[in-house]
C-alpha cells in the first residue's frame, strides 16, 4: 500500500518535472533576441534566424537581419563614420588611430569626430586587431568593420552579424551608406544624406567656380612624416576625387606616371616641372597642434607664379567617409576659394 | 700564434706608406668629385655654371634652392652616413676577429631603431632630430647586450657567439618593433620610410645636431687604429704586448655607438656598408687598421653617395630610398663571402 502511494506520488513527480521542463523551454524559446541573424557567407551567427526581413549586400555577400540593429560597434573611423551621418551612437569602437585608451574603457579623447556625436563608446582596441573579448561586453547586435580587419571578420561574426565593408572603390561610401541605412533601420536618412551632400557639392561648386576659372589645375602633394619622401596624387586617390567633384583639374609632374594605387613617391626637385596653378601640400598636424615645416617647404616658396596652399589635417580623421568626405570638400572649397578673395 | 683573420686574408697590395698616402690623396679627391656630382647631378637638369652660383651667389630661385635645401644637405648626410657606417664596421670586424661583423648583423641598427620607434610611440617624437638621442641609446643597450651575450660561457668572446648572439638580438628587437608598429598606425606612418633607410629630405640641422657624435666617433676609431691592429691579431698577443683589453675594447665601443647611432639618426638604418667596405679596403690596404680605418671612412663615403646616385635615377622621377640599393649591393656580397669562405 505505501509503496504504491510512493510509486503513485513518484509518477505525479515525473510528470510535473516534465511540465516545467517544457514550460521552461517554451519560455526559453520564447527569450530569444529580436535581432537574430545569419549571413552570407553561411557563418553560424547566435540565434539565426531564417524569417529575415532585412537584407544588406556587403563585401563577403549578404547579411540578413530579422530586426533593425540597435547597438552597433564601429571597427574603424569609417565605419564610426557610417553610424554617425545616420545619427547612430556606436556602443563600441575600434581604432588604430587612438593612443592612450586601453581596451574596455569609455572613449573620451579628442577625435576629429565632435564628441556630442561619438558620444562615449566603449574602446575596443585596434582596428585591425579589435579586442574580441570587450566586443562580447557590448553586446552588439551589428559590428561594422572594413576589410582591412579581414583576418578578424570570422571571430568577429560569432559574436554578431558583422558587415565588411570593402573601402577600395572611388566613392564606395554612397552605395555602403544604403546598405548600413537598412540594417539600423535608417534608410530613408541614407537617401536624405545622399542628397544633401550632392546639394552640398553643388554649392561648393559654385563657391569655388570664380577660382576655377582663372586657377583650373591643381597638384596634389602628401608626406606624412619628415622622412617621408614626397607623395604626388592623381584622381584616382580618394580625397582627389573631391577636387575633381568641386571642378578642378588635377595634374601631376611631365614625365610622372601614376599606378593604380592613385600616388607615388617622386623627386621633389620634379615638383616644379608641373603645369599647375595651385599646389596642395596635405600635412598632418603633430600632437601638439602644430604643423611641422619641412625641407620641400623652402622649395615650395620658391616657386613662381603657383599659389601654394596647405591642408593641416588631424591624424585621428579617417579616410574617405560619409562625414568625412563633407568635411573635406567644405574644407577644400575653402581653402582654394582664399587665392580668388 | 693566433693571426687576424683579416690580415691572413687580405692581399697586401699596397705596403708602401708612401703609396698608401698617396691612396688617401686619390680617395679624397675621388670623394670631393663624389660629393660635386651628387650635388650636380638630379631628377632636375640644371646646369654646372647655375650649381656653382647656387653655391656661392644665392639667389633664391627654385633652381638654386634645389642645390642649397636638397642637393647639398643630401651629399653631406650619404658623405658622413656612409664614412660612418664604414669605420664602425670595420672597427667590429677588427676587435672581435669576425668577416661577418658589421653594425647590422650584430643588432646595433637594430637597437638604434627600435630607440627611435619607442621614442616616437611612447614620446610622439616626430623630428627627425630629436631621433638622435633614441638612436643611441638604443644602439649602446644593443652593443652592451650583444657583447655581455657573447662573452658569456667557456671561451669569453669568439666569432661565432658574437654573431650568433647578434643575430638573436636583432631578431628579437625586430620582432618588437613589429609588434609596435603593427599595434600603432601613428608610428607606422611616422617611421616607414625611416626606416627603410634614406638621406633624401635631410636638412643641415639634423646633420649638425649629429656631427658632433659622429666626429668624436671618427675621431675615437683613428686614434684607436693600432690598438685594434694588435687586437685583430688574438686577444693573447695583444695582452702580450701589454695591452689594456678592458679600456680598449670600451673605448672602440663607445666608438662604434657613437658613429652607428648618429648615422642611423640621420639615415635610419643602412644595411651592409659596414660589411662590405672594410673587405674591400682590408684587399687594398692589407690588414693594419692605421690605414683601413681613413681608407674605411673615404670609401664608405664614396659608395654611399654612389648608391644614392643610382637610387635616384633607377626609378626616375621617383626615387629609391639609399637603403634599398645598400642591400641589393650587399646582399649578393655577403652571400659570396659566405660561400668563399665555406669553399676554403
Amino acid at each position: 500500500m505505501n509503496t504504491h502511494r510512493i510509486r503513485t506520488r513518484m509518477f505525479d513527480a515525473t510528470r510535473l518535472s516534465a511540465l516545467l521542463l517544457i514550460m521552461a523551454l517554451l519560455a526559453a524559446c520564447g527569450s530569444v533576441p529580436a535581432a537574430p541573424v545569419s549571413d552570407g557567407a553561411g557563418t553560424a551567427n547566435p540565434g539565426a534566424s531564417t524569417g529575415s526581413a532585412i537584407v544588406a549586400k556587403h563585401a563577403k555577400g549578404e547579411l540578413r537581419l530579422s530586426a533593425p540593429a540597435k547597438r552597433v560597434v564601429a571597427c574603424s573611423e569609417e565605419a564610426a563614420d557610417f553610424l554617425l551621418a545616420l545619427d547612430v551612437q556606436p556602443v563600441g569602437f575600434c581604432s588604430a588611430r587612438v593612443e592612450g585608451v586601453k581596451a574596455g574603457a569609455q572613449y573620451e579623447l579628442p577625435h576629429f569626430f565632435p564628441k556630442e556625436k561619438l558620444g562615449a563608446p566603449t574602446f575596443l582596441g585596434s582596428s585591425l586587431e579589435p579586442s574580441l573579448e570587450e566586443m562580447v561586453k557590448t553586446k552588439p547586435d551589428l559590428i561594422l568593420m572594413l576589410d582591412e580587419a579581414d583576418k578578424s571578420y570570422e571571430q568577429a561574426s560569432q559574436i554578431a552579424p558583422t558587415m565588411m565593408i570593402d573601402a577600395s572603390a572611388q566613392e564606395y561610401w554612397k552605395g555602403t551608406l544604403v546598405e548600413v541605412g537598412k540594417l539600423v533601420g535608417r534608410e530613408a536618412k541614407a537617401q536624405q544624406f545622399l542628397a544633401d551632400f550632392e546639394r552640398n557639392a553643388a554649392a561648393q561648386r559654385a563657391k569655388v567656380a570664380p577660382v576655377i576659372q582663372k586657377t583650373p589645375n591643381v597638384m596634389l602633394l602628401y608626406s606624412f612624416a619628415a622622412s617621408d619622401g614626397t607623395m604626388v596624387m592623381n584622381e584616382r586617390w580618394t580625397g582627389a576625387q573631391l577636387l575633381k567633384q568641386l571642378g578642378f583639374t588635377l595634374v601631376t609632374p611631365a614625365g610622372v606616371t601614376v599606378p593604380a594605387s592613385g600616388f607615388v613617391l617622386i623627386s621633389p626637385e620634379v615638383v616644379g616641372r608641373a603645369e599647375t596653378d595651385i599646389i596642395l601640400v596635405i600635412r598632418p598636424k603633430r600632437a601638439d597642434g602644430s604643423v611641422p615645416r619641412y625641407p620641400i617647404d623652402d622649395l615650395l616658396d620658391s616657386l613662381q607664379g603657383v599659389q601654394v596652399v596647405y591642408q593641416e589635417i588631424d591624424p585621428t580623421r579617417g579616410s574617405s567617409a560619409p562625414l568625412t568626405d563633407t568635411f573635406v570638400l567644405e574644407e577644400f572649397a575653402r581653402l582654394l576659394s582664399e587665392p580668388a578673395q | 700564434m693566433t693571426t687576424s683573420i683579416a690580415a691572413r686574408q687580405a692581399p697586401r697590395m699596397i705596403r708602401s706608406r708612401s703609396l698608401l698616402l698617396l691612396g688617401l690623396g686619390l680617395g679624397a679627391g675621388l670623394l670631393i668629385s663624389a660629393i660635386l656630382s651628387s650635388v650636380a647631378l638630379g631628377a632636375a637638369d640644371i646646369r654646372a655654371a647655375t650649381v656653382w652660383e647656387a653655391l656661392f651667389r644665392f639667389n633664391g630661385s627654385t633652381e638654386h634652392v634645389i642645390i642649397r635645401t636638397l642637393r647639398v644637405p643630401r651629399a653631406l648626410a650619404a658623405t658622413l652616413v656612409g664614412a660612418a657606417l664604414a669605420v664602425a664596421g670595420a672597427l667590429m670586424q677588427g676587435v672581435t676577429r669576425n668577416p661577418l661583423a658589421d653594425p647590422g648583423i650584430l643588432g646595433i641598427e637594430a637597437g638604434a631603431a627600435l630607440g627611435v620607434v619607442c621614442a616616437v610611440f611612447f614620446f610622439r617624437v616626430t623630428s627627425l632630430t630629436s631621433y638622435a638621442l633614441w638612436a643611441f641609446a638604443g644602439a649602446a643597450l644593443t652593443a652592451v647586450t650583444v657583447y655581455a651575450l657573447g662573452s658569456a660561457g667557456r671561451g669569453g668572446v669568439t666569432p661565432m657567439k658574437l654573431t650568433l648572439a647578434g643575430a638573436a638580438i636583432t631578431a628579437a628587437l625586430s620582432s618588437l618593433m613589429t609588434g609596435v608598429l603593427l599595434l600603432n598606425q601613428r608610428t607606422l606612418d611616422e617611421v616607414r620610410f625611416w626606416l627603410a633607410g634614406s638621406v633624401a629630405g635631410r636638412d643641415l640641422d639634423l646633420l649638425m645636431q649629429a656631427m658632433p657624435y659622429l666626429a668624436c666617433g671618427l675621431l675615437l676609431a683613428l686614434m684607436l687604429g693600432r690598438q685594434v691592429t694588435t687586437l685583430s691579431c688574438g686577444e693573447d698577443i695583444a695582452r702580450g704586448l701589454g695591452q689594456h683589453m678592458g679600456l680598449v675594447k670600451a673605448q672602440v665601443a663607445l666608438a662604434i655607438v657613437l658613429l652607428a647611432g648618429s648615422s642611423v639618426a640621420i639615415a635610419g638604418p643602412i644595411g651592409f656598408v659596414g660589411l662590405v667596405i672594410p673587405h674591400v679596403v682590408r684587399f687594398i690596404v692589407g690588414g693594419d687598421y692605421r690605414w683601413i680605418l681613413p681608407y674605411a671612412a673615404l670609401t664608405g663615403a664614396i659608395f654611399l653617395i654612389g648608391a644614392d646616385l643610382v637610387a635616384r635615377f633607377v626609378v626616375r622621377p621617383a626615387e629609391l630610398p639609399v637603403g634599398v640599393m645598400t642591400a641589393l649591393i650587399g646582399g649578393p656580397f655577403f652571400v659570396t663571402l659566405i660561400r668563399w669562405r665555406l669553399a676554403r
